[in-house]
């Protein structure tokens, strides 16, 4: 067993306090969050509306069948890699797909040219060649630019847990992966926080999430707002027999000690006010587009609803977070990877068609996370946790038609290759959110508030688009 | 709670101080001395029977924190988060506070006494143990007990507990076999390698066929649309007996009470359990269970075969007061759980192809159900090494190493008597050799498991083997400790607690009783639900001992307190997809990781403390509502589906109502109808303020006749529910 280097939060603090190499700014840059929230808006405006949409995949998305090099020697690599064609009359268990069945996309910047999506993405391939989508490849939870060697020789540190579902899935909301949980608050949350001021006539938080609870909407001193695909929730809305408002109110304005019971009486009369507000203004929007009724379409269609709904709320920014379950293909893969993968294709189909009536196809970039990528080998009939994995964004601003980062050889044994296909990121999350952070209106100043780590990767002031794919700025 | 706590002298604070300000309220440090490692503050003992004595600290005067208290009988001890070690003297204790770069002052706040009545003692008590306690539930615990004192912690609890222990399981399996297929015959006394015949009991042709079932492909439910003999089977109630039964139902409604979704039969048993079972505390234990060893309908299939799912579940009801260490074996070889983390199918290694055993339960065996991710002293704490670091219990190299000993699992052949869609999930797993990885394998503490002989046998040592060691591993009574815990009691328990539960676990006795195995599960839930941290009134003082309860069972608190009657055909109850309508609901973990992780902390007060309360994970702003628009709804309308977020049974016509009977006869008293209610469903917590507004509330409501008496019933009910003194537990 190697020595593992995890390290808590107070350790964390401490090498902090002490000017360790990676977190020099971390944690100054936590602690004067709350003195800078709200800094970014006293100097700017925000005459454009944007929107950014998390779809969090959640399980761990196998996206080397999603994004597969087509090209002939890299195809087969990635076939010898998968253990086969999943089709292959003479044994079964492999899990590449033929090249005949790949849809065709090209991408300047690799090592070669010829890509192929999953058959089951039609949508997603012509988004992609009208230069409105784009990926990432293997891109990962990172705390520092790490080399094969440098994780076998334990040189650099390593995000805490990796491979496990419970914290890398933490790690991609908090992007401060040498913490483990979610202290160090999500990155939209921290990033609402900057920007407070964007919304200022709206009661409705900036971050508004379709699944829930998550990480990546806390900030410090705020918490999404949640609802669902049906619509807001009140107290009560659907009975003649009301609740008397009064006595709500008066329960609710109790003050009390305990901690559990503070915290639920809060979070209820929030949720009473919030609801309010909500109702009135999304209640009566209806989408133009007919979206699917699937999990991912009916959150999609929501999603729109509010958009269109942002004058109402008084909302310049908005944040909405989407998770679907389900991609923890241990086994069972090729039959299950399909189903989802048209799921989100249809249900992105959707949404497009809505945002281009809306006119909001430029203001809006929803983009792609997932717990890890997985092992490129199978175990027979599905693949196991690993790190790096290829995303996708999409939006009228995004550079689009392009693949970003390193596409890595598939083959085993390469420079990226930890064993069994497990894939070293080539590129962090911090690049990737810092497009997403920057686009948004987070000015390069105040880019390490959002992404704690980004100066081990890039330089925020000078590069605050580091990967180039959201540079092109609509005005 | 009628008195504040009052903030009380003297203290002293050991070290150099620069400058020591004492002021009515606290003692002020500005400095102290640099060589030393630690703030040490010196209380003085006194009698806190029946009170509470809290060390505070703040280093700004407005937000104290607790660190350290003594309450009843106990000493000075150190309390969550960071739970500073404390010296306990004959006259005084020192307790050894970090040291920090700010400004701390330090108070001593003394607690008036917690005085609750015998019969709110045990609501308390029930809230913890039940699905929510009627008042006749209150009222049997007295007469067969009696009434507990202010500071009993073992005494009555303890028979009830005994009690219970002896109350005859109600097996979920059996409860469908006997009402289902009629021509399930009774094998449930045989015993045979490699099958599971507990609980398959035989048809009872005296109920007929009231539950849906497969028989290979075919789905046969209990109404006209079924293909056996005569509408609803051949023997017994048929569809239209039924009819006759419920006069008052026309035909669609009465086709319909019979026709449901698939899914949902396994959970109208869960129900039924929840609700009637008198094994209250089992089922209890088997939920928290089943929240540990966590399957659920997403990321799992065939969600109607519902012999597969309730005989998965029975292996918590069968072994809630046996041995962890059994259920561990069970739910490892049960192929419910193999297909669900992918170890059923699981091969060795092919180089040749680069195929790798499956790597899904290897880890979630030991993250999840056993040693979790970090080494743990006896009492819950992280170990850490010289540098400071917490210990990983493994690494990804032993995740490939142990995912080689769960190969060459299989699904048992099909046989007869089960339900089937054509394959067994009911018999464990068997090995096929050929697929085994008999190779040794290295443990996590370096000692080698194996080579074993290449034969069925040699398999079975392999996986047992490591299961064996799993167990024995020092991490499992803390972990799985700190975890029950939370499910009964509270979610931030002090090492002492931890450790307390822990060594039931690890000794398999409790206060000297039990079988004296390790992972004996009666003497660690009567530590769990005996230990003072569980029992003591004076603790509700303390502002963060408690937990919220969860979602589920506030529903079926008010549910059963109400006595919810059905009025289904055959009195059963239908309920659909609560996990989506207020975060939790049976069969409906959203993923291996539960409902919740035991380390959420939500943002605000639990956030800003460092501790945790599982149960808001699932709790937002839609959640939180629909779980009060489902209770109102409940009170008014009875078990009803309504539109859209209000839907929560497929009905349009109510298959529940509540009984009226015992708060009626209060309802013409505000002030009895509200004591009622308080001792019901708030064990007596209910704040002077939520008092005097609902005694407002209702006195301003018509009372004319007994439908006006109801309203004022059905408001106090769904405005209590709102309230966090029916919806937390301290």
């Amino acid at each position: 067993m190697k020595p593992q280097r995890k390290i808590s939060r107070r350790r964390f603090i401490h090498e902090a306090n002490c000017a360790a190499v990676g977190s020099i700014s971390l944690f100054s840059s936590l602690l004067s969050l709350r003195l800078t929230a709200g800094a970014v808006s006293a100097n700017s405006t925000f005459p454009d509306y944007k929107a950014l949409v998390c779809l969090f995949l959640g399980g761990g998305n196998d996206s080397f069948n999603m994004l597969i090099p087509r090209q002939v020697d890299a195809h087969a690599d990635y076939v010898t890699a998968r253990g086969g064609l999943y089709n292959d009359p003479h044994q079964s268990g492999g899990l590449a797909i033929p090249t005949e069945e790949l849809l065709p996309i090209q991408s300047a910047g690799q090592s070669i040219s010829e890509f192929g999506l999953h058959p089951n993405m039609p949508f997603l391939q012509s988004l992609y060649n009208q230069g409105n989508c784009a990926f990432v490849a293997n891109v990962g939870t990172l705390i520092e630019p790490t080399t094969l060697a440098q994780y076998n020789s334990n040189e650099v540190k390593l995000p805490a847990g990796l491979f496990s579902h419970s914290d890398q899935k933490v790690h991609w909301q908090t992007i401060v992966p040498q913490v483990r949980g979610a202290g160090p608050k999500g990155w939209a949350g921290r990033m609402a926080e900057v920007m407070d001021q964007a919304n200022q006539s709206s009661s409705i938080a900036m971050n508004i999430s379709l699944s829930g609870n998550n990480v990546l909407q806390s900030g410090f001193g705020t918490v999404p707002y949640i609802t669902d695909y049906k619509g807001a929730v009140s107290l009560n809305a659907n009975d003649s027999d009301l609740f008397s408002q009064t006595a709500v109110n008066s329960l609710l304005s109790q003050h009390y000690k305990n901690i559990y019971q503070k915290t639920l009486g809060e979070s209820t009369r929030k949720a009473i006010d919030s609801s309010v507000a909500f109702k009135d203004a999304v209640d009566p929007i209806k989408t133009t587009t007919s979206f699917p009724s699937s999990q991912t379409g009916k959150r999609l269609a929501m999603i729109s609803r509010i958009m269109q709904a942002r004058m109402g709320l008084g909302m310049e920014r908005q944040i909405f977070f989407i998770r679907r379950g389900g991609w923890d293909h241990h086994s069972g893969i090729l039959e299950k990877q399909p189903d989802l993968l048209a799921e989100v294709d249809e249900a992105l189909e959707a949404f497009w068609t809505e945002l281009e009536l809306l006119g909001l196809q430029d203001n809006v970039v929803l983009y792609t996370a997932s717990d890890f990528g997985r092992t490129l080998t199978s175990n027979g009939t599905g693949s196991d946790h690993a790190w790096g994995g290829n995303q996708f964004l999409m939006g009228g601003g995004v550079n689009g038609g392009k693949i970003y980062g390193q596409f890595p050889t598939l083959l085993g044994g390469s420079d990226y290759d930890l064993g069994r296909g497990r894939l070293l990121p080539s590129t962090s999350v911090d690049a990737y959110t810092a497009e997403l952070a920057s686009w948004f209106g987070v000015p390069p100043s105040e880019l390490t508030t959002v992404i704690p780590n980004a100066h081990n990767f890039f330089d925020p002031t000078s590069n605050p688009y580091p990967l180039g794919i959201l540079n092109n700025l609509v005005t | 709670m009628k008195d504040e706590p009052r903030v009380k002298y003297p203290l002293f604070v050991i070290g150099i101080l620069l400058s020591l300000i004492q002021t009515e309220a606290s003692v002020l440090i500005l400095d102290y001395d640099s060589e030393k490692e630690s703030v040490e503050v010196t209380v003085q003992q006194e009698d806190t029977s029946g009170t509470l004595q809290r060390l505070e600290v703040s280093n700004s005067l407005e937000d104290w924190k607790t660190i350290a208290r003594k309450y009843d009988a106990g000493i000075w001890h150190g309390t969550q988060p960071e739970a500073p070690t404390v010296l306990n003297n004959s006259d005084s204790a020192q307790v050894f506070d970090s040291k920090s770069n700010t400004v701390k002052f330090y108070r001593l706040v003394e607690s008036p006494s917690a005085a609750y009545s015998g019969e709110e003692l045990i609501s308390a008590f029930l809230r913890q143990t039940t699905f929510g306690p009627r008042h006749s539930d209150i009222q049997a615990f007295i007469d067969n007990y009696g009434a507990p004192s202010t500071e009993e912690v073992r005494g009555v609890y303890e028979a009830w507990v005994e009690d219970q222990i002896n109350v005859t399981p109600f097996s979920h399996r059996v409860w469908f076999r006997k009402q289902s297929n009629p021509d399930f015959v009774d094998q449930s006394s045989l015993s045979e390698s490699g099958r599971n015949f507990l609980g398959e009991v035989g048809h009872d042709s005296s109920l007929g066929h009231r539950l849906p079932f497969y028989l290979n492909s075919a789905y046969y439910k209990p109404n006209e649309s079924c293909p056996l003999n005569g509408h609803g089977g051949e023997t017994g109630i048929h569809v239209i007996d039924a009819v006759a039964a419920r006069p008052e139902l026309n035909s669609t409604q009465q086709a319909k009470d019979l026709n449901y979704s698939e899914n949902i039969t396994k959970q109208i048993i869960w129900f039924e359990a929840a609700f009637n079972a008198e094994d209250q505390l089992r089922q209890r234990m088997a939920w928290a269970l089943n929240q540990h060893f966590v399957t659920g309908e997403e990321g799992s299939d065939l969600d109607g075969l519902t012999e597969r799912w309730t005989g998965y579940y029975d292996i918590f009801v069968r072994h809630a007061f046996g041995n962890f260490r059994d259920i561990l074996s069970e739910v490892t070889w049960n192929p419910h759980m193999g297909y669900y983390l992918s170890s059923l199918n699981s091969r060795k290694e092919d180089l040749s192809r680069g195929f790798f055993p499956d790597e899904n339960y290897a880890r979630e065996v030991m993250q999840l159900f056993t040693i979790g991710l970090w080494e743990l002293h006896p009492d819950g704490r992280l170990k850490l090494d010289v540098d400071g670091y917490p210990i990983p219990t493994y690494d990804n190299e032993d995740i490939t190493e142990f995912a080689k000993i769960f190969t060459g699992m299989a699904r048992a052949t099909l046989r007869a008597n089960i339900e089937s869609q054509g394959g067994n999930w009911i018999d464990p797993m068997r090995i096929i050799s050929s697929r085994h990885d008999y190779s040794q394998k290295v443990l996590l503490d370096g000692s080698t498991h194996g080579p074993f002989a290449e034969t069925i046998e040699g398999a079975v040592e392999d996986i047992e083997g490591f299961l064996d060691f799993l167990f024995n591993h020092p991490n499992v009574p803390p972990f799985f400790a700190r975890f029950l815990i939370q499910r009964f009691t509270i979610s931030n328990p002090s090492p002492q607690y931890i450790e307390y539960v822990a060594n039931a676990f690890a000794t398999g006795t409790f206060e000297g009783q039990g079988t004296g195995l390790r992972g004996d599960l009666e003497a660690t839930i009567k530590a769990v639900l005996l230990h003072p941290e569980a029992r003591s009134a004076s603790l509700s003082y303390d502002p963060n001992h408690g937990k919220l309860r969860e979602p589920l069972i506030r529903y079926l608190h008010v549910a059963r307190a109400m006595n919810l009657v059905s009025t289904q055909t055959y009195g059963m109850f239908l309920f659909q997809d609560l996990d989506d309508l207020f975060g939790q609901g049976p069969y409906q973990s959203p993923t291996v990781f539960n409902f919740y992780l035991p380390e959420y902390q939500p943002n605000g007060a639990i956030s800003e403390a460092d501790l945790y309360a599982p149960e808001f994970q699932p709790h937002n702003d839609v959640t939180g509502l629909n779980l009060l628009n489902a209770i109102h709804n409940l009170v008014y309308n009875g078990l009803i589906g309504g539109p859209d977020n209000a839907y929560i049974i497929p009905r349009w016509f109510s298959q529940g109502d509540i009984d009226f009977t015992e708060t009626l006869a209060l309802a013409s008293s505000t002030s009895n109808l509200l004591e009622h209610l308080d001792l019901v469903l708030c064990a007596g917590r209910m704040t002077d303020d939520t008092r005097s507004i609902l005694m407002t509330e209702l006195e301003g409501m018509p009372s004319a006749n007994e439908e006006d008496l109801k309203d004022r019933v059905r408001r106090a009910i769904s405005l209590l529910a709102l309230t966090p003194e029916y919806s937390t537990l301290y």
